[in-house]
């Protein structure tokens, strides 16, 4: 018997994939193939409507007069639901947009913080800021052109907030911290080589103090 | 005799999973597969044709919403059966009224959906559509050529793969489906005829 198909595509027509499906024989790519010509051809849905009827009624239960006006109600009801959900999917792409926008004002804001915080060198000793070695590690400002490499790595304590301070001022510091310490040993040095040293100071008080039994 | 329980599992398990990416085209064809089934479940609790429909849609507009909690340890339609069973119960608290005595099972249900005839439902004029349709059924289903009728059998009261019908029937798979097919082209045609009201 020569059976006639309502569409066509391929080698199988809508009819067999049809019957594919009601077997579990039918795979992704057909299924969507079978959705793409259901699309074209609304009777589809009829035809699988009846199908799924005789089957049932080949098995002996009893069913109604097979109709789509039930399966369409309840369509209408999910696809009047629909729009809620679209609207999340229509700005779903936008996501990745609105995550990037939320880091950059955040680093914006953070920006500001740092370089509105009043620079103060001399509090330096003073500050809670770990350290490596004896050296004092200030976290470098933007400005410096300098990465900043947290100083608290590897350590198990964390650094609140620090305050920005110019690496400039951190090298006037220790210049002057240097110079006062260069200036005092030299004055030291300075004053044991003079005469009045050499007879009243710290030598000839060595030399008295020599001669005592 | 088969209840069509294994057919239906195979058949669902492509159509549920689409439903879980959100194809709505996936769930209509559940929801005209079942909605028979499902509305004679419902009718065993909320007696009204009008207010079981409305049940009916109900469950499914549940099942949907529900569908990603659906993780295939059940049967698809055990599953969307024990919604509309709890749809109907929950109508029936609502509007005050009280369950039924006894205690629907669940696997009862559906045992009684298989094989109960619900005449009392029925019109006579749609009592006779059904006895008229089981007729064509029957006779067309007959009158298949034999090999056409042997693996349509096999597979709809048997619930055989197509590979066994092809070991059974000694021929390629290809054959096996194109048979099925074809002996269901040929019942479908003398029912589309009858709902239709033309001659068969």
């Amino acid at each position: 018997m020569e059976l006639q198909s309502n569409t066509t595509q391929g080698a199988v027509s809508s009819d067999e994939l049809l019957s594919r499906l009601m077997d579990g024989e039918l795979d992704e790519l057909g299924l969507a193939r079978l959705f793409k010509m259901m699309d074209q051809n609304p009777s589809l849905r009829e035809k699988w409507l009846r199908l799924n009827a005789t089957r049932i009624r080949m098995h002996g239960a009893e069913v109604g007069a097979p109709s789509v006006a039930f399966a369409n109600r309840v369509r209408e009801r999910l696809q009047s639901r629909k729009p809620a959900r679209s609207v999340w999917r229509s700005i779903a792409p936008l996501k990745p947009f609105a995550v990037a926008a939320t880091v950059a004002c955040i680093g914006v804001l953070v920006g500001q913080q740092l370089t509105q915080t009043p620079v103060q060198p001399t509090a330096l000793a003073g500050s809670p800021v770990p350290t490596v070695r004896s050296m004092p590690v200030m976290p470098l400002s933007e400005q410096s052109g300098v990465s900043v490499v947290p100083a608290s790595f590897g350590q198990s304590e964390r650094v609140s907030a620090p305050a920005a301070v110019p690496v400039e001022s951190l090298y006037q510091e220790l210049a002057r911290q240097r110079l006062e310490a260069y200036s005092g040993v030299h004055a030291a040095r300075g004053a044991l080589h003079t005469p009045a040293t050499l007879m009243t100071g710290s030598l000839a008080k060595a030399d008295s103090r020599s001669e005592q039994p | 005799m088969s209840t069509g329980s294994a057919l239906d599992d195979d058949s669902d398990r492509l159509l549920v999973e689409r439903t879980q990416k959100g194809d709505l085209r996936a769930f209509d064809l559940l929801v005209l597969k079942y909605q028979s089934r499902v509305m004679h479940v419902v009718m065993r609790f909320v007696r009204d044709a009008d207010e079981a429909e409305d049940v009916a849609q109900e469950a499914f507009i549940k099942a949907f919403s529900a569908i990603n909690n659906f993780r295939g340890d059940s049967a698809f339609y055990t599953w969307l059966f024990r919604i509309a069973t709890n749809a109907a119960k929950n109508h029936l608290v609502a509007r005050g009224r009280r369950t039924p005595v006894l205690d629907v099972d669940i696997d009862d249900a559906m045992l009684q959906v298989e094989n109960e005839r619900l005449v009392e439902d029925e019109s006579p004029q749609a009592a006779l559509e059904t006895q008229e349709l089981e007729v064509v059924i029957k006779q067309a289903v007959q009158e298949l050529p034999d090999d056409l009728q042997t693996a349509l059998c096999l597979r709809e009261f048997d619930g055989l793969s197509y590979e066994d019908i092809a070991v059974i029937m000694n021929c390629p798979i290809g054959t096996v489906r194109s048979r099925i097919f074809r002996g269901r082209e040929t019942v479908d045609q003398k029912v589309a005829a009858l709902l239709n009201g033309e001659p068969v």
